[in-house]
């Protein structure tokens, strides 16, 4: 297995980059984060929500987590995570941790945590991301072997999972979920202290932790929901930090003397997704000329800079720069107006045709704008647009789902925060998932290998495979990665990370 | 009076009723919560099961006689996504919402009664011409843009009060002025007409004639009387009144049950919903019967109809 002590040497490294949480004295301050809706609950395992993730963050550890920097897992509550096998990992935790109820952190901590969100019976909400995990055993008081069904090459991604922090058995057990769900304990640099549900959850600095003490003593996440008064708030020194800036407003934040904006890129993709199986309708865009021709007439650059203002990154095959198995060779068909015409003559469409473009309200911003200008791109070429707009998100996932988006759909993807080419291929490529409008034995094959080895050069050859074809075949109109803005007040040391989550436990003082 | 009492309160049951269906049709025919409380990549199976968890599955009348019949022995169900008790994540934020719809009625109450009857007295006058000005404006004035502004101009310029939140009475002060000028026009204007109708009766220019000091005759001939509309108008702009609380106590911040409907609706969160939608409709039929029992203190004329009914 030199693959898997090549992973083991790769983690000794990324472990030492690891910094300590920053402060040498003692935390002090108090921050307050605003946010623009309430968490249902504190139990990790319970939630799906973004906010939920953030506060679970500085309450809870998970096994691995993120290097801010490269955005891959590293070690974090388990210092090793090494392949027996191709089905068994086992996972050497941390010594001399503790929750912060003085229970201590160890195999069956893991184990529980494990065996909670797996059974049925809890209803966890993330269940579905573990249920490639056959069984998970303890070999002694610090190491944890995994067993899998299949070979699972996600399983670094999984296990820096938000939501998958580890909770302690003991105070779970005896105190019951619903106590849980509103006190919650974990090992995280803070802990919990008091939540005004709808107003404001208090957690204070964890002055034990394993990586050092935070330096602010008191974190204030408040819930504020309209975005003009979060930035009142922000700049009336009321609030310290702010997200889901709307770009219009960042002249006015920066203009204020008081707090700046911090934006980076997120794995949320933005792309057009055409009906080339016709699972809806037959339509022209089953015709991959005329698929082509669509690609050639949307001038992306453009939006990217006059819409966006530059807040975003192209996405060559629609896959996000920072998900394994990019592939940086591939470039996107260029823009050009006149090929594109040529191509719809050429497929039978020299006066063009008329077809739907599905937009929805939420996680794209500015999607009236980016619209618009789509629809003047494609006019441009003859194809006139007939706009089909889902003001909510649930009816838009319903007909996405249920294959009845017909024409193109202005799609956007945040890969469940897995930063993996899997995460957003498969539901969108593989026959028989959900989300795919575009499918081909080919693509299965290449799909259900890639899923199939932990080689990760085998994997990367075959989403470069993929990549190259989604772009031959213009299945999709593959536009860009989106960015979070978010605004600090001047007196933080803070960056907005692109895994959404707020690392406020990481922020000092200036 | 106690059969009218009643008889308001069999009322209110029907309007409950009604409401209630309103609420749960409209939510069952537009919303999904189904696909909002699963990850994106959930498989087919993973949704079925939840929609039969949840008793979506069943047909609509089922689900509507299973929810009526719980609610009346108080139990709203449990929140979708909380899985807590929508009684009691509504009553945890009714303080709240009360407190900040008193304080606006109080608000709008100090303000419109004092400047209409100043407004009736100087008829004419440059202050009188100002009040009505100033009524309209009000009316005009979006409550939205309005908490924005006075956010603006209190917390961001002169840093004088809290933007938002709910804790010290300071921060009461914005959203119950917001509130209260949103209110403040219609009972201004119709204290104006009201003590200008009254203040031109036969009796008010026979005790004027008598010599009544024209303090007295104002404050306690002509108010008493105008008083009854104005009662009336306050009861019956309660319901305005928690409208507009929605947009305060959003631009505010303020967690109280209207943000907490709102926010349940987006997210189709039905137990929540109904739960909210039925106890303001009913807190809105206790304050007009309320209403209704001061009018008949202040009206000899209805308390004794009312004993007759």
């Amino acid at each position: 297995m030199g693959k898997a002590r090549g992973l083991v040497l790769l983690f000794a490294m990324l472990s030492l980059l690891a910094a300590p949480l920053g402060a040498e004295a003692a935390p002090r301050g108090r921050v307050v984060v605003a946010f623009g809706s309430d968490t249902s609950t504190m139990d990790p395992h319970m939630h799906t929500e973004r906010m939920g993730i953030i506060v679970n963050q500085h309450i809870f550890d998970t096994l691995l987590a993120r290097d801010t920097k490269t955005w891959q897992p590293v070690p974090h509550l388990a210092e090793s995570l090494r392949a027996v096998n191709p089905t068994t990992w086992e996972l050497k935790l941390r010594k001399g941790v503790r929750f912060h109820n003085g229970e201590p952190f160890n195999a069956e901590s893991v184990k529980f945590s494990f065996d909670r969100v797996l059974n049925p019976d809890q209803k966890s909400p993330i269940r579905g991301n573990f249920t490639w995990i056959r069984s998970v055993d303890v070999v002694d008081e610090h190491t944890v072997r995994i067993v899998t069904h299949k070979p699972y090459p996600l399983i670094h991604e999984i296990l820096t999972f938000g939501n998958f922090g580890m909770v302690p058995p003991k105070y779970v057990r005896e105190k019951g979920d619903a106590h849980f769900a509103r006190n919650p304990v974990g090992t995280g640099p803070y802990r919990f202290k008091e939540w005004r549900k709808g107003e404001q959850l208090v957690v204070e600095a964890n002055e034990q932790y394993w990586k050092g003490a935070p330096a602010i003593q008191t974190i204030v996440f408040r819930v504020i929901p309209e975005t003009a008064t979060q930035i009142a708030e922000l700049l009336s020194g009321g609030v310290d930090i702010i997200r889901a800036v709307p770009p219009d407003q960042i002249p006015a934040i920066k203009a204020s003397g008081v707090a700046r904006v911090t934006a980076t890129k997120i794995l949320r993709v933005v792309f057009l997704q055409m009906d080339g199986d016709g699972r809806v309708s037959r339509t022209p865009l089953t015709d991959v000329r005329v698929r082509r021709a669509v690609n050639h007439a949307v001038n992306v650059d453009e939006i990217i800079e006059k819409v966006l203002g530059g807040m975003a990154v192209r996405t060559p095959a629609g896959n996000n720069p920072m998900a394994f198995g990019f592939d940086p060779a591939v470039r996107p068909l260029a823009y050009s107006p006149e090929t594109a015409r040529k191509l719809l003559a050429e497929a039978g469409y020299p006066n063009g045709f008329e077809v739907t473009l599905n937009t929805y309200t939420g996680s794209i911003v500015a999607v009236d704008q980016v619209a618009q200008a789509v629809m003047g791109y494609l006019g441009r070429v003859g194809i006139r647009v007939k706009p089909r707009h889902f003001a909510d998100v649930g009816q838009y996932l319903a007909n996405f789902r249920g294959a009845k988006l017909d024409g193109i759909t202005m799609a956007s993807w945040g890969y469940n925060s897995v930063f993996d080419s899997d995460a957003i291929y498969y539901i969108h490529f593989h026959t028989g998932q959900p989300y795919a409008y575009n499918t081909s034995k080919e693509m299965d094959a290449w799909l259900d290998e890639a899923r199939a080895t932990v080689d990760p050069k085998k994997r990367l050859e075959l989403y470069g495979r993929l990549q190259r074809h989604l772009v031959d075949q213009a299945y999709w109109v593959p536009m860009y990665a989106q960015y979070t803005i978010e605004a600090v007040s001047n007196k933080l040391n803070y960056e907005a990370s692109s895994d959404e989550i707020m690392r406020v436990f990481a922020a000092t003082w200036k | 009076m106690r059969a009218y009492v009643v008889h308001r309160l069999l009322q209110a049951v029907v309007v409950c009723l009604g409401i209630s269906l309103i609420t749960f049709a409209l939510l069952h025919v537009v919303g999904n919560p189904v696909l909002l409380l699963l990850p994106q990549d959930a498989s087919e199976v993973d949704v079925a099961l939840l929609r039969s968890r949840l008793g979506l599955d069943r047909p609509l009348w089922i689900q509507y006689a299973a929810f009526l019949g719980d609610a009346v022995r108080g139990d709203f169900g449990r929140s979708l996504f909380t899985q807590e008790s929508a009684l009691a994540l509504i009553l945890e934020r009714m303080p709240a919402t009360l407190e900040l719809t008193f304080a606006g009625m109080l608000v709008a109450v100090a303000v419109a009664i004092p400047l209409g009857i100043v407004a009736a007295v100087r008829r004419g006058s440059v202050t009188d011409r100002l009040c009505t000005v100033g009524a309209v404006a009000g009316q005009a004035m979006p409550i939205f843009w309005l908490g924005i502004m006075l956010i603006i101009l209190f917390a961001v310029k002169l840093r004088l009060l809290p933007a938002s939140g709910r804790g010290t009475l300071g921060h009461l002060v914005l959203p119950a002025l917001t509130l209260g000028v949103y209110l403040a026009p219609l009972t201004m204007r119709l204290t104006r007409s009201e003590v200008l109708n009254v203040l031109t009766q036969d009796y008010i220019r026979t005790a004027r004639a008598k010599g009544v000091r024209e303090a007295v005759l104002l404050y306690k001939h002509a108010l008493r009387n105008a008083a009854i509309p104005i009662v009336t108008i306050l009861g019956l702009q309660f319901g305005r009144l928690l409208g507009g609380a929605v947009v305060t106590e959003t631009v505010f911040a303020w967690p109280g049950v209207a943000s907490l409907a709102v926010k349940a609706i987006r997210t189709y969160d039905y137990p929540v919903v109904q739960g909210a939608v039925i106890l303001l409709a009913l807190l809105i039929v206790v304050v007009n019967t309320l209403t209704d029992v001061v009018i008949a203190c202040l009206d000899p004329r209805i308390r004794l109809e009312g004993g007759r009914a």
